[in-house]
This record gives C-alpha cells, structure tokens and sequence, in this order.
C-alpha cells in the first residue's frame, strides 16, 4: 500500500479518501486470502472509523501522519470487540473489552484497525507454522513461510494490504519475519512501548513494534507509540535524539555465523553505510540457549494463568485439577507445551542453578559485553537471520529452529533498540540488522534510513 | 547433565498441568533430551563471576504507588454484582 507519509500526503491533499484507502485494504486482503495472514478482519468498524476520519478531515481536524491510515494488529495485542486468539485453541471465544495501550495509542492518532493478523501461537515460534489457524504463506514465494511470530503481520504489509502493521518481539519476532518477507520491522528499546493489553509471553523480554514498507513509516508509528503508560510500570518514552552515527562495529561472531550468499548481502549493506570496524561480542554462543531457558520460564509462568477458569476455552474434568490439565492439554499446541515443560524444567528442583540462574549469568554478560561496545562504536550491524525464508514445514526439528534466531536474540536479551532493513536484490529477501544502545532508538532510525536510502 | 528420562518428563508435565499421554511419552521425551542437551551449553559459561551488568539505560519512573483503577475496571467488566466483577462457575454442576 506503500509509504505512510506518502498516503498522509495524499490524504491531507483530499486525493484519496480514508474510506477509499479502507476499501483498497479490504479487496487486497481478499484477494492475497492463500496468504492466511489475517486471523480475523473488522470491515465494518474499519469503515465506521474511516467514515470518522474523513469526517473530522472535512472539518479541519488533522490527527497527524496516520489519521485515516489502515492498520493490521498482531492477534497477542487486545483490540476492543475483536477476538484476541494468540492463534491458540485456549483463547476461543474471549473477547477483550478494551484496546491494548499501543492500540488505544494508534486509534488516538487517527489509524484505522483493520483486523487482528496470525502469528504463532502465543508468539512462541519463528516461521508462523504453529498456528491453530494454519501457517502463514510468504507474499514473495508461497511455498515458504513468513517468518515468525509476527507472520502475519509482515505479510500483510509485503502484500500491500496495510501500509504499517504491529507485532510484538521476545527474540525477534517482528525482525525477523520482516527480513524474510522483506519489510522493516523494528524493535524499540524494550520498555519504550507499553505492553499493557499484549498477552505476556516473556515479561522481560516482550516488547512491541512496528512493521512496515519503510523506515521512516516504522518511524511514524514509533513516535506515536511510545509513552509512558499508568497501566504498565515498565513503560517509558526513552528514544534518545536522532544522532547521526558515526562509528559501526560488525559483529564477528554473528557475520562468522551466515553463509557467503549472506555475508556478502552483509558486506553489502556495510560498504553502503561507508564501512564498519570488526568487534567480539563473545558470549552470543551462549545468547540463544540462554534465551530459550529464560523466556520458557517466563512463559511457564505467564501461560499458568490459562486454566479454564477465567479465559476462553474449557474442557470438562473431573475434578479442578482434571479439569485444568484436560484444557491445557487440549488448548494448548505443541510447540507451546514444549516450551511449558521446558520453563518449568529449568526453574525445577535441581535444575534451577544448572539452567535458569546460568541463563542469568550469560545474560548479564552479554549484557556487560554490549555496554562495553558501546564505549567504542555508536552502532552494531549483522544480518537479521542466516538465511531467507525456508520452505513451509521443512524444518520439523524444534532445535534446528531455535538455533535459527542466533542473529537477533542477542539485542533482544540486552533490551537493545534492533531495525531489520531489507536488501533489494534478486531472490528471496535477506535483512540487514542495525542495533544500539538502550534508548538510542532515533539513532538507530536514522542509520537505517540512511542504508535504506543507499541500498535502493 | 540433565538425565532426561520418561520419568522425568512425567514429573515435569505434572508441574506444568500438562498430560502427556502414555503413547507418546517416548517421542516427548526423546525431543525434550535433545533440546535440553542444546542448552546444556550452558554448562561451558565460564565460572568466573559475570562482570557487574551496566545499567540498563533505561529511564526510570517515580516510584509513586496509585490506587488502581477499580471503577474502570468495573465499567468494562462482562457482568458485575455488588461490586464485583461475576466470572464463570469452575466447575460445572
């Protein structure tokens, strides 16, 4: 659908209308339907809002750059009216009555809801497989997957459905489809955005982010989302100035990590930004297995709540206990319980000081390991994943899948502000990574416009 | 290091209010040795104490307690009784 300063632009200039840009949204989504992005779509609320903004247009209310501009929800973020599912059976039939902060946010500036996008399930997943409602397709090939866990949302955008979507990143979950379906996708400094209203996978590593056509729209919807928030005590607007970055440091260990297709789309992108110096980051051997044993046992704790009782679905027991193992049991899908059991593994009796507090240390050095290349360089670059988008359901192996988030786990345990930028070229889309210093989030920003702008 | 058996899986899924059927408790089991054997990596972190993590550089917040909004909560709860917001019986009749 294209840029959304391009579509303010045309909005402002009365060239199209919002009801229009909705009903062009709607008729793209049917027809790229095989893409199976969308998990639900909203075309009477859509074009009740677009009616508003129209409205408010015509009486000289201008909200700002996304007034009357479609946007997609990943379905982990609570939309008031709509099913939030997380692509889960536990979820049927729960309806939020309220937005969820970021939305609130979105719809306070005048973008329009088109409908909740699918993802794997509770946003545990890198390929939009484990889905309850089915995989999502790639608008480039559709034989190969989008990516995950916000699949849906970087196809809607690739596809021209939306000009700018949401999803949310634990590992990566929002760069990662993005490269893969080449789109932008950002995740701001982890705190910078209010997770209130995103169903919570891992606390201390979720955060939400934009999704788009291109930076400066990621951009657009960055400034709008990110404030404090009452309803979230982490939540703080902490973006930093749009410094122009003078040093980059190219992570050796993370370019070691990709095939030459790949390293030479990263030699690319760093000849284009005018050269970056080699640095060590040595503990990201230990950044995914870490990741995995933290986030698994966050989310072992944060799913504990779906028991029957109090959200969506319930399968009947005998007894409380029976009934509360009957539903998880039936609720959840694999992947989901795999990672249960493994949260609940590592915080076990005996095994704590083996995986979880281990899983600690390595975080704090990967952390203590950034903080010191950030007293030499401004920013850091890699590739986004070691690989383009992989064909649907040839990768049945779940460890062969978790070691595939090498690249962008590292910022996501450090809670470091990370841009995918795709490389245009021949193929299948690569994305290039550029990540930062916690609040440096328009610094990032603007080095990837920057590369954006060189590698077009 | 991790001894994963089906033992150990049982147990397991019995914290995490899961069942796993008897039938496939192998294929569980034999998947969740693997990735337990994946982040055994762990066990190669050095000992020493990892340096002092930075601060994170994440702007805080006063640290002001605010009574949480009940009212609101209420005004958009599915049912409410006497103050109180109604949720589904747990157990059926």
């Amino acid at each position: 659908m294209g840029a959304v300063a391009e579509l303010a632009e045309r909005l402002r200039a009365r060239a199209v209308s919002s009801r229009e840009l909705v009903d062009a949204s709607l008729r793209r989504a049917e027809a790229t339907a095989s893409l199976n992005a969308f998990v639900c779509l909203d075309p009477d609320g859509a074009r009740a809002a677009a009616a508003q903004a129209d409205d408010e247009r015509a009486r000289g209310i201008d909200r700002g750059p996304l007034h009357g501009v479609p946007v997609a929800i990943k379905d982990n973020l609570h939309v008031a009216g709509l099913p939030t599912t997380c692509a889960s059976r536990i979820l049927a039939g729960f309806v939020p009555r309220t937005d969820a902060t970021a939305v609130g946010r979105l719809r306070a500036a005048g973008a329009i809801v088109m409908g909740k996008t699918n993802l794997d399930e509770f946003a545990m997943g890198s390929s939009t497989e484990h889905s309850a409602f089915g995989p999502v397709r790639n608008p480039v090939d559709e034989e190969r997957v989008a990516g995950g866990s916000s699949g849906g949302s970087a196809a809607a955008v690739a596809a021209g459905v939306v000009p700018i979507a949401l999803g949310s990143d634990t590992g990566g979950s929002v760069r990662q489809p993005a490269a893969f379906c080449g789109v932008v996708g950002l995740r701001p400094t982890w705190g910078s955005v209010s997770r209130s209203g995103l169903v919570a996978f891992a606390s201390s590593l979720d955060q939400v982010g934009p999704i788009a056509a291109d930076v400066e729209s990621a951009q657009l919807v960055l400034e709008v989302l990110a404030s404090p928030d009452p309803a979230d005590a982490t939540a703080t607007r902490n973006l930093g100035p749009a410094a122009e970055p003078g040093r980059i440091g190219l992570i050796t260990e993370l370019a070691d990590a990709v095939p030459p297709a790949g390293r030479s789309v990263l030699d690319r992108a760093v000849a284009a930004l005018g050269g970056a110096e080699p640095v060590s980051l040595p503990s990201t051997r230990f950044a995914a297995p870490a990741y995995y044993v933290l986030a698994s046992a966050e989310a072992a704790s944060n799913l504990a709540r779906f028991d029957g009782v109090r959200y969506g679905a319930r399968v009947h027991g005998d007894s409380l206990a029976a009934m509360i193992r009957s539903t998880r049991t039936e609720g959840f899908g694999r992947e989901v319980q795999r990672r249960v059991l493994l949260g609940n593994f590592v915080l076990s009796a005996g095994h704590r000081d083996a995986y979880y507090r281990r899983g600690l240390a390595a975080r704090d050095r990967l952390r203590a390991e950034f903080d010191a290349l950030f007293r030499r360089v401004d920013l850091l670059i890699s590739l986004t994943a070691p690989e383009t988008a992989f064909p649907v359901g040839s990768r049945p192996d779940p460890v062969a899948m978790y070691r595939s988030d090498l690249l962008t786990i590292p910022a996501a345990l450090a809670g470091l502000p990370a841009v995918s930028v795709p490389v245009p070229g021949p193929g299948l889309p690569w994305g290039v990574q550029l990540m930062g210093p916690a609040g440096a989030d328009r610094t990032v920003l603007a080095a990837a416009r920057r590369l954006e702008a060189a590698l077009r | 290091m991790s001894g994963v058996d089906p033992a150990v899986v049982a147990r397991i899924a019995e914290l995490a209010a899961l069942d796993v059927p008897e039938a496939d408790r192998a294929a569980v089991t034999a998947e969740f040795a693997a990735i337990v054997a994946w982040i055994d990596t762990l066990a190669e972190l050095p000992d020493t104490p990892a340096p002092t993590p930075p601060p994170a550089g994440l702007a805080l917040r006063p640290d002001v307690v605010t009574n949480a909004p009940g009212s609101d909560l209420l005004a958009v709860a599915p049912a409410v009784t006497v103050g109180r917001i109604v949720v589904p019986p747990v157990l059926e009749d």
